[in-house]
């Protein structure tokens, strides 16, 4: 491999993730109820949902199962990815924005917009 | 000793016009095929491979030249050689590809290539940083010890790169049944990527399928189990680096606070493998799905003749 090679390919990457972007390629719905029962359900099978909240963004969520364990779901580019959370994660609250330590720093934190009542239910779920 | 030009080279401006096709593609079908920050994180990936490679190279080229030196034949340089060797290569790749996804040594290389949540062209190039680190050319050293000459090997090697890049897309279902018969195809590679509990470790050949079939590895895309690509736990992150290194990261973690007799198994067992039995392996995750689907008369349909294999 040559060096003119090397700076076309260079070249060839930056050009085609301009041009993704001038194609507003990828983008993603906010995350549905059950598009994030069904992406809990298949990735930790077997999972059945207690209770979510979603947050008002639509770009997070967390879920817990009836067996008590808590799963953050993100919206990553134009799919979800989720973590499953250790035992008891750190949340700290800024006004309407509720921050959950997922424990993984590349994952990380989860950070979720909710009203007073989501808020609520959040602390109830932890 | 002949030299050949390396064909990858060549390929690279046909993989950029490919790609750039697919997305006009996606454009009009169906625009989350692509997401511009994953394609960006998949095309640096293959960037950096492409330099680690040629990084490398010389040392990896040194040591089939030192290996040809005790081969056992003569491979004569001629067109039908280039075809046997295409083929045993394809063999190799297909040993290689085997381990890659059994033992977390050769998977913590390969898993870069397996990343994305997205299938479609630029995932082709995503490739590893660590190869040469991981040593997955010594599976190449039988075809030295044949007596094939290393200048052959690796433009085959080459050649067998560039046609894996095309079976990387949504673009395509099926080919005519023939194709689909013998060679790896877009449909065989989509079960591949997929973690699905059917699709996890099938599908391991690089052009030809029928090393899949001959050996038991072989899974059928299905209309009625559509596949989910990536790794069973996904990234969540589009840093390359961490992209490059993670599994790496989770070999080193695992082994440092795992009991001594216990330590060597996170790096030569399966991906997933744990001593206590406390994570899911490929074979767990698809039992679990077997047995259920066995309790469910609904999904028992959709396992059909499904079976675990013995890995
Ligand atoms: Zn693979
Ligand atoms: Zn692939």
């Amino acid at each position: 491999m040559n060096w003119l090679l090397s700076l076309g390919s260079l070249a060839g990457v930056l050009a085609l993730g301009g041009v993704a972007r001038l194609l507003r390629l990828g983008g993603s719905e906010p995350l549905a109820p059950e598009q994030v029962t069904e992406r809990v359900q298949f990735e930790y099978n077997p999972f059945r949902v207690e209770r979510m909240v979603i947050g008002l963004d639509g770009r997070a969520a967390l879920v817990r199962a009836t067996d008590g364990r808590l799963v953050a779901v993100k919206v990553h580019g134009a799919h979800p990815a989720t973590r499953l959370l250790p035992g008891a994660p750190a949340v700290t609250t800024c006004g309407d924005l509720v921050v959950v330590d997922t424990g993984d720093r590349w994952f990380g934190p989860l950070r979720l917009r909710l009203d007073q009542a989501q808020r609520d239910m959040l602390r109830a779920m932890l | 000793m002949a030299t050949l030009p390396n064909p990858v080279d060549y390929a690279v401006p046909g993989f950029i016009l490919l790609v750039l096709a697919e997305m006009l593609v996606a454009c009009a079908a169906d625009r989350r095929r692509y997401c511009p920050q994953d394609t960006l994180t998949s095309l640096a990936l293959g960037f950096g491979s492409t330099i680690a490679g040629a990084l490398s190279f010389g040392l990896v080229f040194a040591t089939a030249s030192w290996v040809w030196g005790y081969r056992l034949m003569d491979v004569p340089w001629t067109w039908w050689a280039f075809v046997l060797c295409f083929v045993l290569d394809d063999l190799a790749y297909y040993v290689f590809h085997r381990s890659a996804h059994r033992v977390r040594w050769f998977w913590a290389s390969h898993v870069i290539h397996h990343s994305s949540q997205h299938y479609n062209l630029s995932t082709a190039l995503r490739q590893t940083w660590t190869g040469f680190f991981s040593l997955a050319f010594i599976y190449r050293l039988p075809l030295f010890l044949l007596g094939f000459p290393p200048a052959m090997v690796f433009f085959c090697a080459g050649l067998n790169l560039i046609y894996q890049f095309w079976i990387h897309t949504e673009v395509v279902g099926r080919c005519p049944r023939w194709i689909e018969a013998v060679m790896n195809t877009p449909s065989h590679h989509r079960v591949h990527h997929a973690v699905n509990p059917r699709y996890l470790d099938r599908n391991y050949a690089g052009v030809f399928i029928v090393w899949d079939r001959l050996f038991g590895t072989f899974e059928a895309e299905r209309e009625d189990d559509r596949p989910r690509y990536g790794i069973v736990k996904q990234l969540g992150s589009f840093n390359v680096l961490w992209a490059a290194v993670h599994e790496w990261v989770g070999i080193a973690r695992d082994m440092w606070s795992a009991p001594w007799n216990a330590k060597l198994g996170y790096l030569i067992r399966e991906p997933g493998w744990s001593h206590d039995g406390s994570r899911d392996t490929s074979q767990t995750i698809r039992a679990r799905w077997q047995n259920q689907a066995a309790a469910e008369p609904s999904k028992e349909q959709q396992v059909g003749a499904d079976h675990v294999q013995a890995a």
